[in-house]
């Protein structure tokens, strides 16, 4: 913790232009705004218009009744059978597949670490692609792959398979394929960017202290890459909650998310307050579990 | 953290420019449409794609040409978005094109000028409006449908009642992700004559899905599904629209539809509450609903025409499509229901989903 606010000071320091010496020294260091501030003004101002000023609107409908303020909205939500059951499963969808995307892509990205840069760019944009394509083109793609009647069940069958055909689509199979799909990207990016960042002389160290390929993987490269993972798992397990068509094409009557609930009130019902009021519960939830990760990762970081 | 100092000068400069830019920018984003006066263009708004093609080519051009009055066709209807533009009092929108559902929840919520009956000449209508404020365009079908290619003749269900009968016909269905058209479908196969369906019985009604619900591989709430999943083969047999199987055919796909027992929904234009242009709005529902305009956007559309003597006038490959209302087996959902009951039944649809 301390470490890392003397070196930001050190990097503000070194970033501050000579001739702003005079007055600017009178105030104390750190409440000086740096350089790295005023590039980050354009940023902030896109988040607050872009952003915190809806937040802030979805907030303030949420809590607008029909005389005046009220928590009705809160309280409906909180009573509702069907809010508490959407939410779970949303929850354990996300997991589901960030965790499985973060399982398929580590050894994709660790592979593309380690290649070319020419081979490392092709992969790229083969991981990109799937990214560019509508989801309704995809979820096409998907039924002729994992239907009943789809490539795998009859490859299975034509292998004398003896327990399908198997049910891969419309249920949480279907959906957790398809997710961890188009997730896939947001884990492959950070962690390709983690890994390529690592100096290659701590591996030539290792290998020269007679390290295993294993005993390298697992003291060297894992340890050094699990930032980049946890912000991996971070963006796409937010990613998944915000979900709502793959679900609604590729699901069971069971998968239904929070967003295809949030839409039910928003523009079917038309009770905004009790649509901003499980958006902003959503959210709060979300920047609870960002902020538990983070503090995790820190105490982790210190130990 | 915006907080302006000497080494950031040419920032805070930056800063300030761009906050003077959107401040100068801003009454250009909010005056159009405040300034948009009688006189001006009639916004019609509808679902993109052929529909928008068919009401610019059959109703737009030739009404513009007649009055003078210049309508521009915009995209996707959304409730969400009428009741911002009238709290705000910037309506942008002048008539949509509205499903039933959407219709009667607006009528509830008071998003639609009352129809004026001295331009719109509503006794040419066949059916009548549920409400004051819409005049129902045409109406559509959906029935039974299956693939050619995996059923025979007879070896299909051909009505509602054997589409919910799975002794009879072994084998997966779809159905739609909402409650409306879902329970009256429910409470036909039940036994409900089709005559005495409202107010339904919804307790007996979602006890027959109940019965049904293992036996629903896919509950659809995007359109063209209902006719993916029979051209895939991953559903036996599918709840469908008479325009996607007529495409599919077209298309050379081997898929076929049951007329003999259908749900028929309505179509609605209404016109935004407080539009400047309610006058010329309401000249175009008029022209819409002249027997020739309606036959040929209804021949297009695949769908039955609404105002008297329209339907002898649709093209014959059209009038193959549409099911003859005259037909008491045809279930004719009312949506003067389902703006009481929809959001209580579906949010209730929704959970038993979930279970």
């Amino acid at each position: 913790m301390h470490q890392d606010r003397l070196s930001e000071e050190k990097g503000r320091g070194s970033l501050q232009p000579a001739r702003a010496a005079s007055a600017f020294a009178l105030i104390p260091r750190r409440y000086r705004p740096s350089a790295l501030t005023a590039f980050m003004t354009p940023g902030i101002v896109v988040m607050s218009i872009g952003f915190l000023a809806p937040l802030a609107i979805a907030w303030w409908t949420s809590l607008s009744g029909p005389q005046g303020w009220s928590v009705d909205a809160y309280a409906g939500i909180a009573g509702s059978t069907l809010f508490w059951r959407v939410m779970r499963g949303t929850f354990e969808i996300a997991l589901l597949s960030s965790v499985a995307a973060l399982l398929l892509g580590y050894p994709l990205a660790l592979h593309m670490s380690r290649c070319a840069p020419r081979t490392r760019h092709m992969l790229m944009i083969l991981v990109l692609i799937p990214f560019w394509t509508s989801i309704l083109v995809k979820s096409y793609a998907f039924i002729v792959l994992f239907g009943r009647a789809g490539l795998l069940n009859q490859a299975l069958e034509a292998s004398l398979f003896p327990f399908g055909p198997l049910d891969l689509i419309f249920n949480r199979t279907g959906v957790g394929i398809a997710m961890t799909h188009q997730v896939i990207p947001f884990v492959v990016f950070p962690l390709l960017t983690s890994m390529l960042q690592i100096d290659r002389n701590i591996y030539r160290a290792a290998d020269v202290m007679g390290a295993s390929p294993f005993t390298t993987f697992w003291r060297v490269t894992l340890p050094l890459t699990l930032p980049g993972a946890a912000a991996a798992f971070l963006i796409s397990f937010t990613f998944g909650l915000g979900a709502y068509v793959t679900p609604a094409l590729l699901g069971g009557r069971k998968d239904l998310m929070i967003a295809n609930l949030i839409d039910f009130r928003l523009r079917e019902t038309l009770d905004w307050p009790a649509a901003s009021a499980i958006a902003i519960t959503l959210t709060a939830v979300v920047c609870v579990l960002i902020a538990l990760a983070r503090r995790m990762s820190r105490s982790r970081a210190m130990a | 953290m915006t907080k302006p100092s000497c080494p950031v000068a040419p920032v805070t400069r930056r800063t300030f420019m761009s906050a003077a830019a959107a401040a100068l920018a801003a009454p250009a984003l909010v005056i159009p449409g405040r300034a948009r006066a009688a006189d001006g263009p009639v916004v019609f708004v509808t679902w993109g794609g052929v529909v928008a093609k068919a009401v610019k080519e059959l109703l737009a051009e030739p009404f513009t040409r007649e009055t003078g009055i210049p309508v521009v066709i915009a995209d996707g209807p959304d409730l969400a978005k009428v009741k911002a533009q009238i709290q705000t009092g910037n309506i942008e929108w002048d008539i949509l094109d509205l499903p039933g559902a959407m219709a009667m929840s607006g009528s509830k919520s008071g998003f639609w000028e009352p129809i004026d009956t001295d331009i719109v000449r509503t006794g040419n209508l066949l059916l009548s409006a549920p409400t004051p404020d819409l005049v129902p365009i045409y109406t559509y079908a959906a029935g039974v449908g299956w693939n050619t290619g995996r059923h025979a003749d007879g070896a299909h269900p051909t009505d509602i009642v054997e589409y919910f009968d799975v002794q009879r016909f072994p084998g997966t269905r779809t159905l739609r992700a909402r409650i409306s058209e879902t329970l009256e479908m429910a409470l036909v196969a039940s036994g409900v004559p089709v005559d005495s369906l409202y107010p339904l019985d919804v307790e007996r009604g979602f006890k027959a899905l109940d019965e049904f619900k293992p036996h629903v591989r896919k509950w659809v709430s995007e359109t063209a599904q209902m006719t993916g999943l029979l051209q895939s083969e991953e559903v036996d047999f599918s709840y469908v629209f008479t325009n996607r199987i007529r495409a599919a055919q077209e298309g050379g796909v081997p898929l076929a539809m049951s007329m003999k027992q259908c749900t028929i929904g309505s179509l609605y234009y209404g016109v935004v509450k407080g539009s400047p242009r309610r006058e010329a709005a309401m000249k175009f529902i008029d022209f819409a609903m002249r027997p020739q305009q309606n036959a040929a956007l209804c021949s297009m559309m695949t769908s039955i025409p609404n105002a008297k003597d329209a339907t002898a006038l649709m093209d014959a490959e059209a009038q193959k499509w549409a099911p003859d209302l005259g037909n008491k087996q045809h279930i004719l959902i009312s949506d003067a229901y389902w703006a009481e009951h929809y959001e209580e039944l579906n949010a209730r649809f929704k959970e038993w989903l979930l279970t």
